[in-house]
């Protein structure tokens, strides 16, 4: 009797094990406003479509994945991956494929006629070496400028055309006693944003890329132009508080009144609708001023990490599925303010800035975001987003020491063996 | 080997197979990886000799800055926790009405998680909605922008680490306070010594013990200080308040430089020696005297 006790026990612990191991377990860093909301409403859908998978969803605060990725390569190392991830498409994802941790899901992309779907470039940022890798979730664009339209009102300005206009507006906007752009760079990368759409903006997508293929730096005078520029709005034209604020915080300053504009990708869109404000109404936005034409995207894609079970796969592509249909796009982008990876997704729903950018997409030159982790590799990002901290916060540094010392990084990070993919 | 030392070496023999495997292999395997090639997220295991010890140290402005911030960030961070701890000790001491509310009230800090507190501090600090700012304000003094100068986010974190672990050191050197027989310094003073000479003569060398307690728990805490720079600032701005624990983290798992992480674990651990290794003899030398 005693011996079936035993047997029965071991058998409901291997059974108990195999239920918890056959979870689908995702990972994501949406926790601001918006952005919630809408990952909710994702994992909603996806449990109507399959009631049976039980799901663990686990956001990780921290802005871009500055915290996330650190948690995720240590589960990956333990050998107990997720069962998908958030992550950006492009060289945040490369590093992964590069060390081998996810499965190519070729397969998928071919019988679910995806490549008719999505755009080319997209369809590379999520392709390494010849496979496909992960699946776009949405589209994002990075470099927007956001606007409180009653202040624009009140002071009788028009939105600028130019990099040069906009600074112009800042000093006008300071004068009247608001703060002209809204800064949260509690993480630093809002600030890098700052010096990124400026770059984009003042150089021109061809000079971009070139700069973080490393074959242009500093010295070239538009970057430079772009680097002067950044120290001056971020030690004139930015909020004094805004080393204690995050992203989304800053947005508040622009929703309440405080500040006029902001820099921010369009998940600032998600952040304004979440506070029932509405675009063209509330809020006004433009690509920003000078880098019309140019879309800067930022694509939050998942893969399929390596050593999951079958069942545990099965589950991730029955995920992948739900967020590459045409209705999981919609229901996604339009809470959180992006727009969706496929082009055949139906603008119904979608508020004005969303189908403008619908239509832009279509149209514009596309490059994507260093800052968060498409256009260069990480060691890179995080040591250039440090070194323009650097330059930010020393105002008595000549632009000549600052160019000379963020060169010298630059250098060190973008060498030919880092960039090889 | 007889009965009674073989089932303790039962009940000892668990903890230190645990110990042995969770805190000195991995020790080891730290030591092991800093001298590798580990600088993708992929391991290399092939051998680098000192190449991440000698390249943190050679050119690179970070850990330099990473290593002033942190030795101005500990002496007035255990000199704080420490005399501000003596001092609410003594208070406590005297038979103050109420004394386990004040007790609860200076422990409390410290069992709020390092997250929570520093998220607390940044809202103090903040320039604009911030307590601190709009008391000075109110005051008509000139108002801080804490967290945003590179002069002044040091100094802030070097005070919100004292008001957590104060509380620490309090219960230290009451524990201290409360061993010293009353009669000594009954007999203390009926020699003549009051107030200061009291307490320079008799009670500060009575608790000697504490202080050395609360030193060297506080020197090894100010070495590893992470969490609460990480919440408050993430080491900047531009570096002001970066030390070596939070480059660690950010080397290994943000720019995956494992090896050059290990390094930098490797040198934090071998400052944390350099202090806790004489405590262990001295401890011992204390006990044994008291004994």
């Amino acid at each position: 009797m005693k011996r079936v006790w035993i047997l029965v026990t071991i058998f409901a612990l291997v059974a108990s094990f195999t239920v918890m191991a056959a979870k689908f377990s995702i990972y994501d860093w949406w926790t601001a406003g918006g952005e919630k909301q809408a990952i909710t409403a994702e994992i909603n859908y996806f449990h109507q479509l399959y009631p049976n998978i039980e799901i663990a969803q686990n956001p990780v605060a921290g802005g871009a994945g500055a915290n996330m990725h650190a948690v995720i390569k240590s589960l990956i190392f333990a050998g107990l991956p997720p069962t998908t991830f958030q992550v950006h498409a492009g060289w945040e994802m490369y590093e992964y494929t590069k060390a081998k941790l996810l499965d190519p899901i070729t397969d998928l992309w071919q019988s679910e006629g995806w490549t008719k779907v999505f755009p080319k470039e997209i369809e590379e940022l999520c392709s390494y070496d010849g496979k496909f890798y992960a699946v776009p979730m949405d589209v994002h664009r990075a470099n927007m400028l956001w606007y409180n339209i009653s202040i624009f009102k009140k002071l009788g300005l028009k939105v600028p055309k130019t990099f040069e206009g906009l600074i112009s507006v800042m000093k006008k906007i300071k004068a009247a006693g608001y703060i002209p752009l809204a800064v949260g760079d509690r993480y630093q990368w809002p600030a890098a944003m700052v010096f990124e759409e400026g770059l984009l903006a003042i150089a021109g997508p061809k000079t971009y890329d070139e700069f973080f293929e490393g074959k242009v730096n500093y010295s070239n005078p538009s970057v430079k132009k772009a680097l002067e520029d950044f120290r001056d709005i971020m030690e004139n034209y930015v909020n004094e508080n805004h080393a204690s604020l995050t992203w989304d915080q800053a947005c508040g300053l622009v929703a309440n009144g405080k500040a006029a504009m902001t820099i921010m990708g369009d998940w600032a869109n998600g952040y304004f609708m979440g506070l029932g404000l509405k675009a063209n109404v509330d809020y006004g936005a433009v690509a920003v001023p000078g880098s019309q034409g140019v879309y800067n995207l930022v694509i939050d894609a998942f893969p399929v990490p390596k050593g999951l079970s079958k069942i545990e796969k099965e589950y991730a592509y029955d995920w992948l599925k739900t967020i590459a249909s045409v209705k999981g796009q919609a229901i996604f982008n339009q809470i959180k303010g992006s727009i969706p990876a496929r082009i055949d997704v139906p603008t119904t729903g979608f508020n004005t800035v969303q189908v403008n950018n619908m239509k832009e997409l279509k149209t514009d030159i596309l490059v994507s975001s260093a800052v968060h982790g498409s256009e260069a590799p990480a060691p890179f990002v995080t040591a250039w987003e440090n070194a323009l901290t650097v330059v930010q916060y020393h105002p008595s540094m000549s632009l000549e020491q600052a160019v000379n010392y963020l060169n010298a990084v630059n250098a060190q990070y973008l060498t030919p063996q880092n960039l090889s993919h | 080997m007889n009965k009674k030392s073989l089932s303790t070496l039962g009940f000892i023999l668990p903890s230190i197979v645990i110990v042995g495997i969770f805190v000195y292999a991995f020790i080891a395997w730290t030591v092991g990886v800093s001298f590798t090639n580990w600088n993708t997220l992929l391991p290399d295991w092939s051998f680098a000799g000192f190449h991440n010890y000698m390249s943190l140290f050679s050119n690179n402005l970070r850990f330099r800055m990473d290593l002033i911030n942190n030795f101005t960030f500990l002496p007035f961070f255990v000199l704080g926790t420490m005399v501000l701890g003596f001092f609410l000790a003594t208070l406590l001491n005297t038979g103050v009405k109420f004394e386990s509310f004040f007790r609860t009230v200076f422990l409390l800090p410290m069992s709020i998680s390092l997250v929570v507190s520093g998220t607390i501090w940044v809202w103090l600090y903040d320039p604009t909605n911030g307590a601190i700012d709009m008391l000075l304000k109110a005051i008509k003094l000139p108002t801080i922008n804490w967290l945003g100068s590179t002069s002044f986010a040091l100094p802030a974190i070097i005070i919100a680490t004292i008001w957590q672990y104060t509380g620490f050191t309090t219960s230290i050197y009451l524990a201290g306070l409360r061993g010293i027989p009353q009669e000594i310094i009954e007999a203390a003073k009926l020699d003549g010594a009051h107030g200061f000479r009291l307490y320079w003569n008799i009670i500060i060398p009575m608790v000697q013990s504490s202080t050395v307690t609360a030193f060297v728990l506080m020197v090894q805490l100010s070495l590893q200080m992470f969490d609460i720079i990480w919440v408050m600032t993430s080491g900047g701005p531009a570096f002001a308040t970066d030390m070596p624990a939070v480059y660690m983290f950010i080397a290994s798992f943000k720019q995956n430089f494992v090896a050059q992480g290990a390094a930098i674990a490797v040198i934090i651990f071998l400052l944390t020696l350099a202090v806790v290794v004489p405590y262990l003899f001295t401890a011992g030398k204390i006990t044994e005297e008291e004994l």
